[in-house]
């Protein structure tokens, strides 16, 4: 008979040994690309195979970013994704102001049908949108990659269902005091829920940033295509070189790791309370 | 522009490329689904063991959910390369011979009985070894994702029932099963819901790896739809495709609501 604590003990040692094989599996291709990312042309199809480099070199970066415009890329993401997610946020606020607080007809119906949009996946509309965008002559254009993203129903949903939980009371002194309705929202309201902001905020950042079909339908030309497009389409053309694909794919994870890392908890509160959509 | 009442549907249906996109879908999904839930459950329960370094585990499981499909796929294709490749050169440290990973149509289950000497029907492939290794991209992908909404599930069930069971001389086995489970299952219920339409619009993976190939080997359905659409131009053709897939899912969700639905307690 072996005594409680021995048993918990080993216990908590079967328990550790199961999740660090597991966190060994989820790590290591990261630290397998990163790796390759800087070997040098020799040593990447050398066996056998080591994870630290035996001479650390920085040349795939320098080759990826002299042979294709991925600093243009890198901007491309940054100005798509910016503009997304603050236009976003602003839409969305207005929405789920509405929907929580103002009183109007057929109020519960239309939120109804605005959550049975978030069911429709986004590749089922992709061509509908896309014949739309071209009726305005927007294919090919910064605007092709963001208009169809400008407000979102989780954005909407996810908001709502935070200003719902704000006591009405507050908005009726404001009112009291000569404050309108925007500016309640603007001056009140808003800066209490920083916190569901900022989850909104990663959320729609990393998604239009991780986002591959879209620019790829409706964008063409080079000096426009983002981050995932632009290393795609570079590995097509190039044939493929993996120390400097392994190089341009970390260049952009990174950004998306870092804020990760940094703002963690704001994503995991986001999906333990929405369960996030994905896309 | 013409109206041409149903005849998009009847070529679609006769199509043998769309019936190929649609079976791999299907296995895709089978494959994907059940595991992926199996696993992510799994880990949440030994996070939700009251172990130390819960918030570092929580973070790299996560990674991956942070890494667009495009960036994993690129990773894992470098990982399965079947010359230069590291996995079929661990492979090879125990003995097995190269694998084409990500250009083999060959059926998983005719190759595996291949090496034992043993020739499998038709009918008995199974997916290809190109869609089992797409799909374990996906399943890397994914598994943080899920695990984190079984994490706050479990994470809401109150000690006090437990312990109560504990009293009453359950062991942890029936804990689990009389307890855990059927407290756990309206998450469950959603991750199942996610996890299958999540599954049916896989793109990206077989977009910047095989593109379908080899011999459609990995072709799936939104693949199928974007091919048709934007590259062949096909856009009336490519929408009734999106329709089908739109009306598979809602129809799968149907019937999730029907079946699994009444199952979930409270």
């Amino acid at each position: 008979m072996i005594g409680k604590r021995a048993r918990r003990i080993i216990g908590n040692a079967a328990i550790h040994t199961i999740l660090i094989l597991g966190a060994i599996i989820m790590i290591f291709p990261f630290i397998w690309g990163v790796s390759t990312s800087l070997k040098d042309m020799r040593e990447v199809l050398a066996n056998p195979f080591r994870i630290i480099p035996s001479r650390i070199t920085f040349v795939n970066y320098r080759n990826v970013v002299e042979s294709i415009p991925i600093v243009r890329f890198f901007i491309n993401s940054l100005i798509v994704s910016v503009t997304i997610t603050i236009l976003q946020l602003f839409t969305c606020s207005l929405s789920a102001y509405a929907f929580a607080r103002i009183e109007f007809p057929f109020r519960e119906v239309l939120f109804y049908i605005l959550l049975a949009t978030m069911m429709i996946p986004q590749h089922v509309i992709m061509i509908p949108v896309y014949i739309i965008l071209n009726f305005f002559r927007l294919i090919d254009t910064y605007a092709a990659m963001i208009v169809p993203f400008v407000s979102s129903a989780f954005g909407t949903f996810l908001l709502r269902q935070f200003f719902m939980t704000v006591p009405k009371e507050l908005e009726e002194a404001a009112v009291l005091d000569g404050c309108s309705r925007l500016g309640f929202l603007f001056r009140i309201l808003l800066p209490l829920s920083k916190p569901i902001l900022s989850t909104l905020a990663i959320f729609t950042f990393m998604w239009s940033w991780n986002n591959y079909l879209w620019p790829l339908v409706v964008t063409n030309r080079i000096e426009i295509r983002t981050l995932q497009y632009g290393l795609a389409m570079f590995k097509e053309e190039g044939g493929i070189n993996w120390g400097q694909l392994m190089a341009g794919t970390t260049i952009s994870t990174m950004p998306i790791l870092i804020i990760f890392l940094i703002a963690q908890k704001q994503f995991i509160r986001g999906i333990t309370l929405t369960g996030l959509r994905e896309e | 522009m013409k109206f041409v009442g149903l005849s998009n549907y009847v070529k679609l249906f006769k199509s043998e490329d769309f019936h190929k996109a649609l079976v791999n879908t299907f296995y895709y999904t089978f494959i994907t689904v059940p595991i992926g839930i199996a696993i992510s459950l799994a880990l949440a329960l030994l996070l939700n063991a009251n172990i130390k370094g819960l918030a570092i585990y929580r973070t790299i499981y996560f990674m991956p959910v942070m890494t667009s499909f495009v960036a994993s796929a690129f990773i894992w294709q470098w990982i399965f390369q079947s010359q230069n490749g590291i996995l079929n050169y661990l492979l090879g440290i125990i003995g097995i011979k190269p694998i084409a990973w990500l250009n083999e149509p060959k059926g998983i289950f005719r190759l595996l009985f291949e090496s034992i000497g043993i020739n499998v029907p038709g009918w008995l492939e199974g997916p290809s070894v190109t869609l089992v290794a797409i799909s374990i991209i996906s399943i890397w992908r994914n598994t943080g994702y899920f695990m984190i909404i079984f994490l706050a599930g479990l994470q809401n069930i109150p000690k006090s029932l437990y312990e109560a069971a504990e009293l009453d001389g359950a062991g942890p086995i029936k804990r689990f099963f009389r307890v855990t489970l059927p407290i756990l299952s309206p998450t469950t219920f959603f991750v199942i819901i996610m996890a299958f339409i999540i599954s049916f619009q896989v793109f990206e993976q077989v977009a910047v790896t095989t593109k379908g190939g080899p011999l459609n080997a990995s072709l799936v359905l939104v693949y199928y739809i974007y091919e048709r659409a934007f590259k062949f131009l096909e856009i009336g053709y490519a929408s009734s495709a999106a329709y089908i897939l739109f009306a598979i899912l809602v129809i799968l969700t149907y019937l999730q609501v029907r079946i699994i639905g009444k199952r979930v307690h409270y």
